[in-house]
């Protein structure tokens, strides 16, 4: 059951569709092509319940024509109509204020494909999902364990009429990781999620995990309502940092909706706080060396510390901004067309492990999900969201969880003074990021009496 | 293309065959601040075969359509495999065997709308974001309007050939000064006609007022509060809070969830009514047969306070020996069908909305969402705009406004229930899982809640 190798040819001839647009009128002409094929195996309610495969094909076509810019999209193998559909919109669309991607080198030596990915069959992620449900279930009566492993391996290439033609294979292994136990009025979902370009998943370490945090999650406790000290783990850190993000992306910038557009190489946060974009690290998801516009991607420092460096750029933006393109412009699917985003966006880590942060916590909250973070206003820095899984630390010690209870950070603020310390790991997000533990002085925290 | 579909599922070695294809095609337009951002089409072509073997299920998805008979036959292969972990065969829950061609009754079509008029329809809204002045700085508007075209045959001889229209967009406008920005936006939606995105001038002035007033208004004092909620938001709290947890593959193998979630367990007061809707013509959330080939029918969840109903795919409903609703839907043909909600809603009550004032000593009034999240019995959202309500009247508005809580417990808490139910369908959708956005809609009236956890500063 195990057919990646060879169906992830896509059907389609860059060349051929260059010429097609040439001969209707286009100066310019991009084609980007994406071939993938998924293979998830979830388990569900402790025992297998599915098994899959997905193939995608597509095709993206952008042209310029007459000083428009127009696009089109199809997953049709070999479909040249796309760049009709292009050229017809291109009649309507916006003014081609920039150039798609000239020739440039891209690395060859980057840490992205792992045939062990491929050869993953499906007889042994049944085999790992299952020692994981095993591993847990007997936690706790009517415990749900869930698990939903994948791999998936993606051949992207992106031809240029300016002569840029570069092409990225890359693979994916992710586990996704749940217990759930329903009580009358009382739920615990613990939620764990890792991922990684190559087949080296920590298994042990999700087992470990997501243990501690049910096993603490059993007893309730109320948290008080005011200003704490607070620690959030990794995937809380992910909300935190979203507003950074949306600030730093290209397109807000543009039309001023960040407030950071006039703040190049001001210091905004505290002297130890650095951000990278960094496509370089081995393995992560997001380890490419060129975008969705054939940009070559660049490792650099956005915010150094504390001082505002750069921005997330894709080709129309920078040439907006007056400045290089460094490789950020990505298509969220073949069907969006190319916007700024991170490739993987990394916190540096600070000195002391996670745990030593705990234990050094004499009145607080551990804070390892939030929920509803993500639905506030990005460009003021303020993150509110209820606590999904979150617990009382009390002289250095979990006492319990905590629940109906929320947490407001501004975290501009946060950055900029009031973040104690960073851990020394770091550790996946929900999304590409890996990132350490953040330790924050005065959060809001508001619990129902 | 029907009898081709039919053959195919027909006598395999399998308990049940089905196969879906689906053939999109999507215009959208958006600008950012004053400039063009996209005009576009996509079309896509995709389809997918899943097969149930002795209650295990395979599913293949692919957007080559050649060999289609070596993925049935991966589809059995990936069945038999999970079945030997299932210690118990599964029959569906049995739906009348059904042809049938549904072609959506249509207002203004907007496959007949030149690109060229939708562009320069929504350059005006634009351009009149722009225009306001200061503190507006810059807007955003988006438009798609996507035609889907289903073909769904089955191996108990169930085809239907289903088209499906979906038309919606978004207005944003944000306002600055002194490094604070304030955004707000207006929504709409339909899946009959493109007349919902026409004469809108007058929501895009209020919607540049409201984000100029924002920039004064303070950040909401945390506390616990008495709320009202507006109809947009109501929608969206009875979607998230309840909806999700009616779901019926959540509760299908969790016996513990099965004990909360009894039919017949009082959730509210006597005035409570929720239900689950596919006929609501109009709304996004219109279907006439789910992704399963099961006619739609509007389910009562809650009545009189008391759980009567979930929403049930086949699978599900054969195993809690309940009828099947026509609730298993699909994002796209990547994905299989899964228990999703259509329209969701409160039926509404007696109250007006100054009796919801009156009583209400220091509260607050939310109006409008940027979007909601539950797990479990837990949920979140966050207001688009909101007032202090403080001795029964209305009084300043406030910002940052996200609200929290137990489902049971704020169910509970609904005291009052308006008489002005109402929809307001949008761009976005529906997440489960990997399947996201899905068009649902919500209908509701304004009603008002005790004792709500309302995140914000706290001194």
């Amino acid at each position: 059951m195990n057919a990646a190798g060879d169906a992830l040819k896509n059907g389609t001839d860059p060349g051929a569709l260059i010429g097609r647009a040439r001969s209707l009128g286009a100066s310019q002409a991009e084609v980007y092509t994406l071939e993938r094929v998924e293979a998830p195996v979830a388990f569900e309610a402790n025992r297998l319940r599915r098994v899959s495969s997905t193939q995608t094909g597509a095709v993206a076509v952008r042209v310029v024509k007459d000083g428009r810019l127009g696009q089109a999209t199809s997953t049709r193998p070999g479909d040249t109509e796309v760049v009709d559909m292009a050229v017809r919109a291109a009649e309507l669309g916006p003014p081609a204020d920039f150039d798609f991607a000239p020739v440039a080198p891209v690395r060859g030596d980057l840490q992205m494909f792992d045939p062990a990915v491929r050869e993953w069959d499906v007889e042994a992620m049944v085999q790992a999902g299952r020692g994981l449900v095993e591993e847990v279930r007997g936690l706790a009566d009517g415990l749900q364990v869930e698990v939903h492993l994948e791999r998936t391996e993606t051949v992207t290439r992106v031809v240029t009429s300016a002569g840029q033609d570069v092409s990225r294979r890359g693979t994916l292994a992710q586990l996704r990781y749940s217990l759930e136990l329903v009580e009358p009025e009382n739920m615990i979902h613990i939620f764990y999620f890792d991922r990684s370009r190559r087949l080296g998943l920590d298994l042990d370490l999700a087992v470990r995990r997501v243990t501690e945090l049910f096993t603490h999650a059993r007893r309730n406790v109320r948290a008080g309502t005011g200003s704490f000290r607070v620690l959030f783990a990794p995937p809380a850190v992910g909300d935190l940092v979203a507003p950074l993000v949306a600030c730093l992306d290209g397109k807000a910038v543009v039309k001023g909706e960040s407030p950071w557009r006039d703040k190049l190489g001001q210091r905004l946060f505290a002297e130890d706080f650095t951000v990278w974009d960094d496509p370089t690290v081995p393995w992560e998801p997001r380890t490419l060396p060129f975008d969705d516009e054939g940009v070559p991607t660049t490792r650099r420092p956005v915010i150094e510390r504390g001082v505002l460096k750069g921005f997330l750029l894709d080709l129309r933006t920078a040439r907006a901004l007056g400045q290089a393109a460094q490789g950020n412009g990505f298509r969220r699917s073949p069907d969006s067309p190319p916007s700024p985003s991170p490739t993987n966006l990394v916190l540096e880590p600070g000195e002391k492990p996670a745990a030593e942060l705990l234990s050094e916590l004499s009145e607080g909250l551990y804070v390892v999900q939030l929920m509803g973070a993500w639905a506030g206003n990005p460009y003021a820095g303020q993150v509110s969201g209820n606590v999904l899984l979150g617990y009382l630390v009390r002289g250095g010690e979990i006492v319990g969880r905590v629940k109906d209870c929320m947490v407001s950070v501004n975290v501009f603020e946060a950055f900029g003074g009031a973040l104690v310390a960073r851990s020394r790991e770091t550790e996946p997000s929900m999304g590409a990021e890996r990132l350490p533990y953040l330790l924050v002085d005065k959060a809001s925290v508001t619990t129902k009496a | 293309m029907e009898s081709y579909l039919r053959e195919l599922v027909r006598g395999r070695p399998a308990d049940y065959v089905e196969v879906r294809l689906e053939e999109t095609h999507v215009t959208n337009v958006s600008f950012r601040g004053p400039v063009l951002d996209q005009v576009g089409e996509t079309t896509s072509f995709g389809g997918n075969v899943r097969a149930l073997v002795n209650g295990g299920w395979g599913f293949v998805s692919f957007t080559r359509l050649e060999d289609l008979e070596a993925k049935v036959a991966l589809a059995i292969r990936q069945a038999e495999l999970v079945s030997r972990e299932r210690p118990k065969p599964l029959r569906l829950a049995p739906v009348p065997v059904v042809r049938d061609i549904v072609r959506p009754e249509v207002g203004e079509d907007p496959r007949r709308v030149p690109l060229s008029a939708k562009k320069e329809l929504l350059e005006g809204y634009n351009r009149q974001i722009m225009a306001w002045g200061p503190p507006i700085v810059t807007s955003s508007v988006s438009y798609f309007d996507r035609h889907r075209h289903i073909r769904f045959a089955n191996s108990e001889g169930t085809y239907i050939d289903q088209e499906l229209l979906d038309v919606a967009g978004v207005f944003w406008a944000a306002a600055a000064r002194g490094g604070v920005t304030q955004i707000r936006h207006y929504t709409f939606g339909s899946s009959s006609t493109f007349g919902v995105a026409r004469g809108l001038e007058a929501q895009v002035e209020e919607v540049c007022r409201k984000a100029a007033a924002l920039l004064d208004a303070p950040v909401v004092q945390g506390g616990v509060y008495p709320v009202i909620l507006d109809p947009q938001l109501a929608g969206v709290f009875v979607h998230e809070a309840f909806g999700h947890l009616s779901e019926a593959d959540n509760v299908d193998e969790n016996p513990n969830l099965q004990k909360v979630m009894t039919l017949g367990r009082e959730f509210g007061g006597p005035h409570l009514h929720i239900y689950d809707s596919g006929s609501e013509p109009g709304l996004r959330g219109y279907l006439r047969y789910d992704d399963e080939g099961v006619p739609t029918r509007k389910t009562y969840l809650v009545r009189e306070g008391k759980l009567v109903g979930r929403l049930h795919s086949r699978e599900t409903a054969a195993k809690m020996g309940e009828e099947p609703t026509g609730n298993a839907r699909a994002v796209d043909w990547r994905f299989p069908p899964i228990c999703r909600m259509r329209t969701t809603g409160i039926e509404p009550g007696e109250a007006s909305f100054e009796e919801m004032l009156e009583g209400i000593e220091l509260g607050v009034y939310a109006v409008g969402s940027y979007g909601g999240q539950t797990a479990g019995e837990m949920f979140t959202f966050t207001a688009g705009e909101a007032y202090m309500v403080r001795n029964g009247k209305l009084a300043e508005m406030v910002r940052d406004v996200t609200l929290t809580g137990n489902v049971f417990e704020t169910l509970r808490n609904i005291d009052l229930i308006g008489r002005d139910p109402a929809s307001r369908d949008g761009p976005g959708g529906c997440g489960k899982g990997e399947q996201a956005p899905l068009a649902v809609s919500f209908r509701s009236p304004h009603i008002r809640i005790q004792n709500v956890v309302v995140g914000g500063v706290t001194r």
